[in-house]
């Protein structure tokens, strides 16, 4: 039989053809021979039809036309389903897809399981960047085992386009960067090696900026503009879905390395950039490794003396690989998204569970009609046939209406990390393998928690069903119970989030209440930036004087100062010192962090001077130098002592100490009190470029911008503002994490507590239906309207007592993974674990109520009666 | 007595080989040459004689009777002559290779 043929008979046109024609012939044949002659006709069609193959299509289209129709029947189910569905789905597509981008896609580019970075490791195997540019130059003309190097780092740029100054994440790469990554140009050309000779200097841009800021121009090919003092030409753009070797960085533009300060690349002590190579095919990583950790072992002997201070962080040489692209983003998020996936794991659960115990119910209530079924002749095979395709069904619309779902819920979480100075850009999007993964879940799910109840119904005590009423016990009693453990589960996963919910949302209440060390309110900060030649030596720090004594005029100012770095700013600078008097033990004894201020900076932030005096005016070139101290390095370098009128050597000459601050924080919340010293503006170690300027109002600190800017642009040209924040907004972006912890895990919370309140008042009111005739009985025997109520709320309580009992001990174990995301409380905390069970003991109670009380309102005349 | 499908395609085959006919007339054929042995069912006929038409071994052509009856006549095509030649022969090698292993009953009991 030919294929042809076959699929010849698939169309339905031929299908009723061939019908018609049939019958035809069947009622001709029956003229001819006869009544009762040919027997059973309608049979005899019926084989006939299968003849044709395809039955099952045929049956499949019939099934999901009749699930169509029962569905619209049963709104009210239809709609629960779905939704839960939906949100359960949706709110694990959205999940994965984060944690696809951040942990799992690899980089677009060629063949990147090849790719490696070359990193320095301490002893204590942390990675470290790549050794200093020198090296890398003697690294990659002296081995043999890569088909290419190149170097990377990036910087926030500042770039000239049409006479516009603009801020862009840019990139300074070798020339090689793009051959080593393999990637094709979208538009004009990629860098090459020769591009490193800047004759003349080119700049490579991303697709995203291409689009974001040229507007997909196609003439931006050779287009002029200027960084710094030099002019670059626009070659080519990137393809679109690559968007940096660090996801969560997207870098708009890239340019040659060389480019960079001549002095950084010829400087044996720099260690700024990364390094990515391409191992040549049948090379292996540790062959590559092998040739390449003696050159720089060779390098750091001839540098670095003595050698051994410097081994906890540069020891030797590892290659890592490359292909998902190094990230501090999944150093940082991986944990977070985990929690945060298997939480939406749970919710899912509980969702289904909800499913399962409606698909339960649902069965129950169709027993008539598939006994009837059943008894006329139906095939046991056909009937789970019909139930499959309805469950697929029902799961594949909870599943479409979960993507949609889900594609908010990325919107809204990538947009979320997209704020803050250093905004992380996900590019976090449905595709195939999130697909695939919904996919998957629902099938799942669909088969666990759809089918296999609604198969339960279509079992062999189909006939005696037919003689009974709605009481029959046995066939109910395992379902109900069935239900009722549903239901357990559910209350118990749920005080499982309720109480992650708590302790992230209590961590969140810590940290924002914790102590900076400063006074963030009404304070602004923007980083000023004066560019070009004009602003050199002693006209670089009248602009400094200028701006501040502008800047103080303003009415509504109640300080202002300048420093090169501010609480949480995300800057740090570090350098070492000699105190004096002091012993070293080691040379990690002499590092301190710098901030370089102003006068008036401590007053501004509200860090509270605790000994001798802050900066004033008078501290400028040709007065003695003068630095000050926090607590924490003054209680490290002088103990007890007052460090007043001590020194500290920096380098460049003596700073005498004349006073002390308290200890603030300025990388994270979460961290641990460093030594700080701080120096001032007019006396610094070198001449800054770049200050962020404080302003404290007596106001809200937002209106004062437009004036603030006024003033600085008024000092003169070309003069950067950015990064402008309030200090309440950076203290924000540094809790970002936590914000979204408390967040989500709040939401899914609730939405646990809601599906479950929905699952027991759904078994409640089951239970109540069930034993109408046994409550009219007790109520006829004179049970007062109380002793109803508390029959029924008696099964709930022990339905949920139960889930709580189970769930106190499930809830210590699930938070353990947690803790290293908390702060100030352990994963063990009983404050939460108290709230999240009274707020779950009192909405089951709301939801018990309804139930309760409809079954004290039950007639005993209408009860009995009730079948 | 009960048929294999097989078999019943075969006797569907061998009866049209002496002339077209409608699908009641091969019923009455096959039960006539059997001496009503052979009584088969027509709901068990009439999908053997769909699938043989579907294999292209049988064709089927609407025909007016002489009684002015439309019925639907089948009749053997140059290929369902050769699967029947085919299927001939080896039907009468395995009546003869079950015939060998049978053998008359050795037991005395008259069957």
């Amino acid at each position: 039989m030919s294929i042809w043929r076959k699929l010849k008979y698939l169309r339905p046109s031929v299908r009723r053809t061939q019908n018609r024609d049939m019958e035809e012939e069947l009622e001709s044949l029956a003229a001819i021979a006869g009544p009762r002659e040919l027997g059973n006709i309608t049979r005899a069609a019926e084989q006939a039809r299968a003849v044709w193959g395809w039955a099952g299509v045929e049956q499949l289209h019939r099934d999901l036309r009749y699930a169509l129709r029962s569905m619209r029947r049963s709104p009210g189910f239809t709609i629960t389903a779905v939704l839960s569905l939906a949100l359960g789905i949706g709110a694990n597509s959205a999940l994965f897809s984060l944690l696809d981008t951040v942990l799992l896609r690899n980089l677009p580019v060629h063949d990147p399981e090849r790719l490696f970075f070359i990193e320095n490791v301490g002893v204590k195997g942390n990675p470290n960047g790549a050794p200093p540019y020198p090296c890398f130059e003697r690294i990659r003309d002296e081995t043999d085992a890569f088909a290419g190097m190149a170097a990377f780092t990036s910087n926030d740029l500042n770039v000239n386009i049409d006479s516009n100054l603009e801020a862009v994440f840019g990139q300074y790469a070798s020339g090689s960067y793009f051959e080593v990554l393999g990637l094709k140009p979208f538009l004009g050309r990629l860098m090459t090696a020769a591009d490193e000779q800047l004759n003349p200097p080119v700049a490579v841009i991303s697709h995203s900026y291409w689009k974001r800021r040229f507007g997909g121009d196609p003439g931006i090919i050779g287009k002029a503009i200027s960084l710094g003092p030099d002019n670059v030409k626009i070659v080519g753009v990137t393809p679109p879905e690559f968007v940096g070797i660090q996801p969560g960085r997207m870098i708009d533009i890239t340019v040659p390395i060389t480019l960079q300060n001549k002095a950084l690349l010829h400087d044996k002590g720099g260690w700024w950039f990364y390094l990515v190579a391409r191992l040549k095919p049948n090379v292996s990583a540790q062959q590559a490794r092998a040739e390449v950790d003696p050159i720089f072992q060779n390098f750091m002997g001839e540098t670095y003396t003595p050698l051994d201070e410097w081994r906890k962080e540069f020891d030797h040489i590892e290659l890592l690989p490359a292909s998902k692209g190094q990230s501090y983003l999944r150093e940082r998020f991986s944990h977070p998204l985990l929690v945060l996936m298997a939480i939406v794991g749970l919710v899912l659960l509980i969702g289904c569970a909800n499913l399962a115990n409606l698909f339960l119910a649902r069965a129950t209530s169709r027993r008539r009609e598939f006994a009837v079924r059943l008894a006329i002749g139906a095939g046991r095979g056909r009937l789970i046939r019909q139930l499959l395709a309805e469950t697929l069904l029902l799961f594949s619309f909870g599943a479409a209406s979960g993507l949609i779902l889900a594609h908010w819920g990325i919107t809204l979480l990538t947009g979320f990390f997209a704020v803050g100075r250093s905004p992380v850009r996900l590019d976090a999007h449905i595709d195939l393998r999130v697909l695939a993964f919904t996919t998957v879940l629902t099938l799942l799910s669909a088969v666990l928690f759809g089918l296999a109840p609604a198969v339960s119904a279509v079992r062999r005590d189909a006939y005696p069903t037919l003689k009974d009423s709605e009481s029959h016990v046995t066939a109910t009693h395992a379902r109900a119970t069935t239900r009722q453990l549903l239901v357990v589960a559910q209350v118990a996963l749920s005080l499982v989030l309720l109480v992650v919910a708590g302790l992230f949302i209590r961590t969140l209440v810590n940290l924002d209440k914790l102590d900076g060390g400063f006074r963030p309110a009404r304070v602004l900060t923007l980083s000023v930036q004066p560019l070009g030649p004009a602003y050199q030596g002693p006209r670089l720090d009248a602009v400094w004087a200028n701006l501040l004594a502008r800047v103080r005029s303003l009415p509504g100012v109640r300080s202002a100062s300048l420093s090169t770095l501010t609480p949480l700013s995300g800057r740090d600078s570090m350098t070492g010192v000699t105190a004096s008097g002091f012993f070293l033990h080691g040379s990690q004894d002499r590092i301190v962090h710098v901030n370089t201020v102003s006068d008036g900076y401590f007053a501004t932030l509200g860090i509270p001077v605790l000994l001798g005096r802050d900066f004033v005016s008078s501290d400028v070139q040709g007065s003695p130098k003068a630095a000050i101290l926090n607590e924490t390095a003054a209680k490290f370098y002088f103990g007890d002592r007052s460090p007043l009128g001590n020194t500290l050597d920096f380098g460049n000459g003596l700073y005498q100490i004349i006073g002390v601050v308290g200890d603030a924080k300025y990388q994270s919340l979460r961290e641990s009190a460093q030594r700080f010293a701080y120096v001032p503006v007019t006396q610094p170690r070198r001449r800054e470029s770049r200050l962020t300027l404080s302003v404290k109002s007596y106001g809200p600190p937002a209106p004062l911008l437009s004036a603030v800017r006024q003033q600085t642009q008024a000092i003169g040209p070309n003069i950067l503002i950015n990064e402008v924040m309030t200090m309440q907004q950076q203290i924000d972006a540094n809790l970002v994490q936590e914000r979204l912890m408390s967040l989500l895990s709040g939401f899914f919370g609730v939405l646990a507590l809601l599906l479950s309140a929905v699952g027991l008042y759904g078994t409640l009111s089951q239970v109540v239906i069930q034993r109408t005739s046994e409550i009219g009985i007790r109520v006829a025997l004179g049970a007062t309207r109380g002793a109803v109520v508390w029959m029924i709320l008696r099964r709930s309580l022990a339905t949920v007592c139960l889930g709580v009992v189970i769930g106190v001990p499930a809830a210590f174990f699930a938070t353990r993974p947690v803790e290293s995301l908390l702060y100030g409380l352990k994963p063990t905390d009983a404050t939460s674990l108290l709230l999240g069970t009274s707020v779950l003991l009192f909405t089951a109670l709301l939801a018990s109520y309804l139930p309760a009380r409809r079954a004290s309102h039950i007639d005993p005349t209408v009860a009995l009666r009730y079948e | 007595m009960d048929l294999l499908q097989g078999t019943l395609d075969m006797l569907v085959l061998k009866t049209l080989i002496l002339g077209p006919l409608h699908g009641y007339g091969i019923a009455k054929a096959i039960r006539g040459s059997s001496n009503e042995a052979l009584d088969i069912e027509f709901g068990s006929l009439y999908p053997a004689l769909k699938r043989l038409e579907m294999k292209g071994w049988i064709a089927a052509k609407w025909e007016t009777s002489d009684h002015n009856r439309r019925a639907k006549v089948y009749r053997l095509t140059p290929a369902g002559r050769k699967q029947l030649r085919r299927e001939h022969s080896k039907w009468t090698d395995f009546v003869s290779a079950v015939a060998q292993v049978m053998g008359p009953l050795g037991d005395g009991a008259k069957s």
